[in-house]
């Protein structure tokens, strides 16, 4: 299982350089649409994820939340995150 | 599920019963916009009749969807670009109507007749290991090979052959699904450059010598077409009949045997009377479809059930939903082979209403009469597997035991 707090900056640090927003602006509840996150880039981040930290991450668990908050919680309940 | 605003059909909660939390919303609110799913949702029959029937939404072109993707990564997925481009439920006018005629073409080239004894044939064949010895698996062993043989029928292609190409197009339509992911793209990729390889050659060799089969007549008519499609394309034509033609027959017809047999009473209500197969058939299409739900986009502003719908949004069609709206069904949960009343929506409709829905079905009634007649099946697990895409309804296995 991968550790919580690497992924959580991951997440902050992919968003901050795709959408080019500080990464002081990038809280827990931040919505993605706010971001400027589109669907094109929800995918393109689940299979960059999924690189980085070598194993399966699903597009649906990007496209299915709204928040990083929403999103760890969701990589939590399906074991991906301790 | 309570806040519109979050209603996410990706949510996993969704996949196992989707159908209470339908009515539930529907019984809210009919036509809803949705943040999480940046689109409107609509749950009506009239609603999602009628926006099947308008002109002014389009359908939602995936391949410019992938190509976004493949852009930002720099890849070039070109077999699976080649057939969403001739996919023809993605294709808007004017690029549509020639490559759905060319299509209508071939799924009417061989008589009803015909087509209703090789289908017959094939099922009887392939349910026969039921009795002889005593058990299989209704989706590995019937659902799956059954449209697959008898569209390498109507290709002419020899049975071998079809199931090859079965294999390898089995699990393409994933990239169907909204939420799949990159490594989907690779791998549909892959495996279509494999099956376009193999129909390449066929069609190379139809054009040396010329057969009878329903390949050979798609040559013929694409040679003498005035704007003709490269033998890239008529692969991925050919890909895209085959596929269309068995992914959601496959999963109607275990559908409706899994309707079949988890009650009593409803099989041996159809299994006393063969003329109810039909009315089985639509009830399976209405309570199951293969096909949950479609994306259009509003090409102009729309009103829909009071609410402004601007040029640009996307519109969510719930099939799933407005196949058991109580308006249009009464009592619209259970399964009633002898229910009259509004055409099921699981086919689509207007434009894109589906081209080989009366072989579907010719199909899914041919698989049941074959169980109907054959030893009792009993299943061996209650609780059916479903494959978990929120798009499409499927099983992914059904045991039984004779």
């Amino acid at each position: 299982m991968l550790k919580s707090d690497a992924v959580r900056a991951w997440i902050a640090d992919f968003l901050s350089s795709l959408t080019a927003t500080d990464q002081a602006e990038i809280k827990g509840d931040t919505r993605f649409n706010t971001l400027g996150l589109d669907s094109v880039d929800a995918v393109v981040m689940a299979g960059a994820m999924e690189e980085h930290f070598s194993t399966q991450i699903d597009a649906t668990l990007a496209l299915r939340n709204a928040t990083i908050d929403d999103l760890m919680a969701d990589l939590r309940a399906n074991g991906i995150v301790e | 599920m309570a806040d519109l605003a979050t209603f996410n059909s990706l949510a996993p909660a969704l996949r196992d019963d989707p159908y209470p939390v339908y009515a539930a919303l529907r019984a809210r609110a009919p036509v809803f916009w949705s943040e999480a799913e940046q689109a409107w949702v609509l749950l009506r029959h009239a609603e999602v009749g009628a926006a099947f029937a308008n002109p002014d939404l389009r359908a939602l072109d995936l391949g410019d969807y992938v190509r976004n993707v493949a852009r930002r990564l720099k890849e070039d997925p070109a077999d699976l670009l080649r057939l969403l481009d001739v996919a023809l439920f993605f294709r808007n006018p004017p690029a549509h109507a020639p490559l759905r005629s060319l299509v209508a073409r071939l799924m009417a080239f061989r008589s009803q007749q015909g087509c209703a004894d090789a289908v017959a044939r094939i099922a009887r064949r392939l349910i026969a290991p039921l009795a002889r010895e005593g058990g299989l698996d209704l989706i590995a062993d019937f659902a799956n090979p059954l449209p697959q043989l008898f569209m390498g029928w109507l290709l002419g292609l020899a049975e071998d052959d079809a199931l090859w190409l079965g294999r390898r197009l089995a699990g393409v339509p994933v990239v169907l699904s909204r939420g799949c992911s990159l490594r989907d793209y690779r791998e549909a990729d892959l495996r279509l450059a494999e099956a376009h390889g193999f129909l390449r050659d066929r069609i190379a060799r139809c054009r040396r010598s010329p057969g009878e089969g329903g390949l050979d007549l798609l040559v013929a008519r694409n040679d003498a077409a005035e704007q003709k499609l490269d033998d890239d394309r008529l692969a991925a034509l050919a890909s895209f009949v085959f596929l269309a033609g068995f992914e959601t027959t496959s999963a109607l017809i275990g559908n409706g045997l899994w309707l079949l047999l988890r009650d009593e009473a409803v099989f041996g209500k159809v299994a006393s009377d063969p003329g109810l197969i039909p009315g089985a058939v639509n009830e399976a299409l209405r309570l199951e479809p293969p096909i949950q739900q479609v994306r259009r986009r509003a090409g102009g502003d729309q009103l829909v059930a009071g609410h402004e719908i601007k040029a640009g949004q996307q519109l969510v069609l719930m099939i799933a939903a407005a196949n058991r709206d109580p308006q249009a069904y009464p009592d619209p949960d259970r399964f009633l082979p002898e229910r009259a009343g509004l055409p099921v929506l699981s086919f689509g409709g207007g434009l894109h209403h589906c081209l080989g829905a009366w072989l579907a079905r010719l199909e899914a009634e041919a698989a049941l009469r074959a169980v109907l007649g054959g030893p009792r099946p009993s299943l061996v697990l209650q609780q059916p597997d479903w494959l978990p895409h929120h798009n499409q309804r499927r099983l992914s296995s059904l045991a039984v035991t004779a």
